[in-house]
């Protein structure tokens, strides 16, 4: 039987808005467990509560109630301070509309991150140099995200997410912005770092190709987990 | 220090993003700057050639009486032990040259009215030594060789209020050393016209000889001697240093004759030191205007930095030094083009003789040339950079304060 290792665990997660004094509980008491090496996809309609369970599983959040732990660290009880640099060394992001700098080169972009981290100068190069050629844009280091088209620009976000030696990526909408031939591209160079590298992706997506790439998959309605799914 | 530099790396090329925009505030910082360096150096160049010429008409670098003449100028207040002054005085550094001068408060007057004037008996050989107002001259000549009737040297606006022409005749009514009144008649030998008409209205030249004979003292001896010194800061320690050696003399540098000389230079100095800090802020308000749009406009870059790990302290310090930037890559160009503009101008000068009788009511010149302010650039420096930084704190704050989840999503 294949070991496993928890990445990140749930416990009794609840956000409660007061919008115009009407609480909306955005999540509603969900509790779950992210193996390593798991590429799971978050569902469910518009305003399930996808991207606010996966802010507060990514540290960008606070939960109204319950926590979350990141290799059994509780990030709810770390200070806002703490909490920025335990994203900085344990967690990766991809957001739908890329985010990139745009004064910075493909290659700036990627090892950044490694730079707020310390890394030597020799390190960040090398390391930004692989991640680029492992996302298929060898040769393109020196361009600027202006130079590079809307899935070129996402394989960057993806090479600086793995920059920093994430323990997890959570990958927000990350194909919404592309069109189907950069989605397919995205998705295969995301699997092949899941199954070489063990590398876990945790998505809100609405996109079916996520979904049907997905190893499992958690659908949520009404901010509650109505069905978790775990492919073979 | 790794960090430091990609912040700053960031910082630098954000500031390049919106050239137009960026260009705008650092061209208005240039020319802000430019304007503060030019009004410096043309306060500066206008507060010195007032100086400047107060001394070479009528002040001197050190002035040296008996004791008792800055309260009573009384024509017996001859100097003591003038050789023996003279002699020590050429051993002090700083020493060019000296005129010793008969001076005393009189009467001028002609057929068409009578002035108070000061009559000053002077040796034109030794005076045009130490004062330039044989380059005054604008009719006649200057002190000629006594003759039957002495020459005087009078100033243009006496003139003018006497109805005097070169060749008149006029009284001198003094006092003698006996204390009577004794009366001259003078011939006019030249007209001078100085940058003070306040001097050229109440001053009167005439040869030593022909004042001791009036009053009744020696030709030798003076109730002043003036000196010219190396530079206007070593009057002062010469001065001193004299005045140590003969404490019954009254021994005075140029700031103590005429102190309020000194009080334009520390008034202006104040002066323009507010004025450029009002100038460098009101150019502040432009770059803090700017920055909050900058960060409006890329609410989502800095949301996703702080997501990464930027943590708010680097945020913050990254916002900072781009405002700072944006302030200061103006100063350098702006103090390099005042530089040069003053430079220019120092040589050509400028022509205010549309206002010069208003300037010359004030012991200016209607020709003014700007000098060039090393000793400014510093302090421009400082306030450019400390109102930077002071208005960056506040673009730099508004950025820590975003949410990064809503920056994210933000359109």
């Amino acid at each position: 039987m294949k070991s496993t290792e928890t990445v990140v665990k749930v416990e009794n997660l609840r956000k409660t808005y007061n919008a115009d004094a009407v609480a909306v509980h955005a999540v509603d008491g969900i509790s779950l467990s992210i193996e390593k090496g798991e590429f799971t996809a978050i569902v469910g309609p518009s305003g399930c509560g996808k991207t606010t369970l996966l802010n507060m599983i990514g540290g960008l959040d606070r939960p109204t109630s319950g926590d979350v732990y990141v290799q059994e660290v509780s990030i709810g009880s770390l200070s806002e301070g703490d909490l920025i640099d335990f994203r900085l060394k344990h967690i990766g992001f991809v957001f739908q509309a890329y985010n990139l700098l745009p004064v910075l080169s493909a290659e700036e972009n990627t090892s950044f991150i490694m730079q707020l981290q310390g890394k030597s100068k020799e390190e960040r190069s090398q390391r930004a140099r692989q991640l680029l050629k492992n996302v298929g844009l060898e040769g393109r280091e020196g361009d600027k995200p202006a130079q590079l088209s809307g899935g070129q620009q996402q394989r960057v976000a993806v090479a600086r997410a793995l920059a920093s030696k994430p323990n997890f990526i959570i990958a927000d909408e990350p194909t919404a912005n592309l069109d189907s031939h950069s989605t397919s591209n995205l998705l295969d160079i995301m699997a092949r770092l899941n199954e070489e590298e063990q590398m876990t992706f945790v998505f809100a997506t609405h996109d079916q190709r996520v979904i049907d790439k997905a190893k499992r998959v958690i659908t949520l309605e009404d901010g509650k987990v109505i069905t978790d799914e775990i492919r073979s | 220090m790794k960090t430091l530099q990609i912040i700053v790396t960031i910082a630098w090329r954000n500031l390049w993003r919106n050239k137009v925009r960026s260009g705008v505030v650092v061209l208005a910082m240039t020319m802000g700057i430019w304007a503060c360096i030019f009004l410096a150096g043309f306060s500066v160049g206008m507060n010195d050639q007032r100086t400047d010429s107060a001394l070479s008409t009528y002040v001197g670098f050190a002035q040296v009486h008996a004791n008792g003449w800055e309260d009573e100028r009384s024509v017996e207040l001859l100097i003591p032990n003038l050789e023996e002054v003279i002699a020590k005085s050429q051993e002090i550094p700083g020493y060019v040259a000296h005129a010793s001068r008969l001076v005393e408060t009189g009467m001028a007057a002609s057929s068409y009215g009578a002035l108070g004037v000061q009559v000053q008996g002077v040796d034109p050989a030794m005076d045009t030594l130490v004062y330039d107002l044989q380059t005054r001259l604008i009719e006649g000549e200057f002190l000629p060789e006594s003759r039957r009737v002495p020459r005087a040297y009078v100033g243009e606006s006496l003139a003018e209020e006497l109805k005097l022409e070169v060749g008149s005749k006029f009284q001198v009514t003094l006092q003698d050393v006996s204390g009577y009144a004794t009366q001259a008649l003078f011939r006019v030998g030249g007209i001078f016209k100085t940058v003070s008409s306040q001097y050229d209205k109440s001053t009167i030249l005439i040869r030593r000889e022909d004042m001791a004979g009036l009053i009744g003292v020696d030709p030798s001896a003076a109730h002043e001697i003036v000196y010219k010194i190396s530079s206007k800061e070593q009057a002062i320690v010469w001065a001193g240093e004299l005045s140590s050696a003969f404490p019954n003399a009254e021994v005075m540098s140029w700031k103590e004759v005429s102190p309020e000389l000194g009080y334009a230079d520390d008034m202006m100095a104040t002066s323009l030191y507010i004025f450029i800090g009002i100038i460098i802020m009101a150019i502040s308000f432009g770059i803090l205007n700017t920055m909050l749009m900058a960060i409006l406009e890329r609410r989502r870059e800095l949301g996703m930095l702080m997501a990464v790990g930027m943590n708010k302290r680097r945020t913050f310090f990254m916002v900072m030094i781009e405002t700072i930037f944006l302030g200061a890559v103006g100063a350098p160009i702006g103090i390099l083009v005042g530089h040069l503009s003053l430079i220019w101008s120092g040589v050509n000068g400028f022509d205010l003789s549309s206002v010069g009788e208003g300037l010359n009511a004030y012991g200016m010149d209607a020709i003014v040339y700007p000098s060039a302010v090393p000793e400014y650039y510093l302090g421009i420096a400082v306030i450019v950079v400390v109102m930077t930084l002071l208005f960056s704190l506040y673009p730099a704050y508004k950025s820590i304060r975003l949410n990064p989840v809503q920056a994210i999503r933000s359109v």
